[in-house]
């Protein structure tokens, strides 16, 4: 059985809500940055592995100003 | 649970609050609740001056979300529970306006200083986003760690040296607790440290709720007429500092007016100094009063981040916040509060919350203590989070390091805490033998 739960899954941040906390970048540093000049989270990676879902989970779960999100991947991306 | 007594009434100190019988479930609740006499904020108990007060963790069991009486007989909606708190301080309904009329506050000294503080802190988006936002590179976590570790390392260093030298014993707050950040913030504003006794003085008036509000506002106004001539300094003579870069690249190009610079500094001092110096003093004790979990950073320093964070969910210095109003209707918890009610979200209730952290009285820096509420939640949590856990961390690791027989010089029982804004102790007399070499 494959894994559903993280392959229909990608990361969706929303920089507009971001406050600069950097709490995702201290729990996934390779998969969320701070820009230099201003603070506000970059995405290095959307894709959610099996090894990446409890880090970027918790990443979700910490931003205080909700601006990340995991969301179903679009139906050309998840398994058949 | 299914409350079927009548709902009792309480005094804001009382510690044999019962609130067992306490009807919080019925369809009544609401008219109910509106004549409550739960008076807040409680007080500790003297015997565990650490926890929150014990009437919390019975609340959280009967009557999660509840209305409770203020100083000023306003009656804001308290909610007790992790997952309701965290839930308050996200949602963008509740407002942290504190010039909006009927905004609750803990007391009159609290009511006083946050109305006199016209900073982002105090203001809901778009105002707070596009203020928030001009410091937020200052205080990443990479920006800190480049700008103030080796530096931090050092004075911690330079300190415990003292401390060596001219003891046992030793009172922590002042020579230790109260020094690191002031060192640090006097790098970050590029100000003498010499001149950081004359805000640390004035911080302490500021926060202290015994002195009432017009002292208070009286060292506050000190603090900003202090500023007011540094930022006419930095503007005429930039340096290499926080503060001159706010200058030049907001102030001069008329984002943001330098009135209004001067009270985001006084904030960064305020928030900066009180918040870390009353984390360091409680910490220390905890750990004093938790051996063993002294002893085991000491086998284990590289359990030194996650006893960080279980330091600040443990102590949760910031006892007065959480204050919001609602700015339309809300839900919490499943109880609809109305828009201009207003709400109380305490950070230690969340962060003692055992659905959330189990036996969470303990203090066990073993346990995954992320996700706590020590920097609160929401758009407003902590600008200053990394630079405080990054001087959390050099703080507790040096100090475990170079004092394994650190112990209180007193009985526990004989230790002042302060009746102030922020929570802490007035000193933490320690002693020590067999000091390792350095």
């Amino acid at each position: 059985m494959t894994n559903e739960k993280t392959a229909a899954l990608t990361i969706e941040i929303d920089r507009g809500k971001c406050i600069g906390a950097g709490n995702c970048v201290d729990v996934a540093p390779g998969v969320f940055a701070q820009e230099l000049d201003t603070g506000v989270v970059v995405l290095l990676d959307r894709a959610v592995s099996d090894d990446s879902l409890s880090t970027v989970g918790e990443a979700a779960d910490l931003c205080p100003s909700r601006a990340i999100a995991l969301v179903p991947a679009g139906r050309d991306t998840a398994p058949g | 649970m299914k409350c079927d007594g009548p709902a009792l009434v309480t005094s804001h100190a009382g510690p044999s609050l019962d609130v067992t019988g306490y009807d919080c479930t019925t369809t009544e609740r609401y008219e109910m609740t509106e004549t409550a006499d739960i008076g807040w904020p409680l007080a500790r108990s003297n015997e565990r001056p650490l926890d929150p007060p014990p009437q919390v963790a019975e609340l959280r069991r009967t009557c999660p979300v509840v209305r409770v009486r203020l100083w000023d007989d306003s009656a804001p909606w308290l909610a007790t529970r992790y997952d309701d708190i965290r839930a308050v301080l996200a949602n963008p309904a509740s407002s942290s306006d504190t010039l909006r009329a009927g905004f609750p506050h803990p007391n009159d000294g609290v009511r006083a200083a946050r109305r006199a503080e016209r900073a982002f802190i105090r203001a809901d988006p778009p105002e707070h986003d596009e203020k928030r936002s001009m410091f937020r590179r200052e205080f990443t976590a990479s920006a800190v760690e480049a700008m103030y570790r080796e530096f931090t390392e050092n004075a911690v260093r330079t300190m415990l040296d003292d401390i060596e030298q001219t003891g046992p014993p030793a009172d922590l707050v002042s020579a230790l607790a109260n020094r690191v950040p002031s060192a640090v913030l006097a790098r970050l504003l590029g100000v003498p440290i010499e001149d950081m006794g004359f805000f640390t003085k004035r911080v302490e008036t500021w926060m202290n709720l015994n002195a009432g509000p017009d002292v208070q506002l009286a060292a506050m106004a000190e603090i900003h007429d202090h500023f007011a001539d540094v930022v006419s300094e930095r503007t005429s003579l930039p340096g290499d500092d926080l503060l001159s870069r706010l200058i030049l690249e907001h102030v001069n190009t008329g984002e943001l007016a330098r009135e209004e610079l001067i009270h985001i500094v006084r904030l960064l001092i305020v928030a900066g100094f009180d918040t870390t110096a009353n984390t360091i003093a409680l910490g220390t004790l905890a750990f004093l009063q938790s051996p063993d979990q002294l002893a085991l950073l000491r086998a284990q320093p590289e359990l030194i981040n996650k006893a960080v964070e279980e330091v600040l969910r443990y102590t949760s210095v910031t006892h007065h916040t959480g204050y919001r109003q609602a700015s339309v209707d809300m839900e919490v918890g499943g109880y609809t509060v109305k828009a201009s009610e207003g709400l109380v979200a305490p950070l230690y209730a969340a962060n003692r919350d055992p659905e959330r952290f189990p036996d969470p009285d303990r203090f066990d820096i073993t346990r995954d203590a992320r996700g706590h509420l020590g920097f609160g939640f929401g758009i407003h949590q902590c600008l200053g989070q990394h630079l405080a856990r990054l001087e959390l961390r050099i703080v507790f690791r040096q100090l475990v390091e170079r004092f394994p027989n650190l112990r209180l010089a007193v009985p526990a029982d004989r230790l002042e805490f302060t009746n102030a804004i922020t929570y802490g102790l007035r000193s933490l007399p320690v002693t020590w033998d067999g000091v390792q070499p350095a």
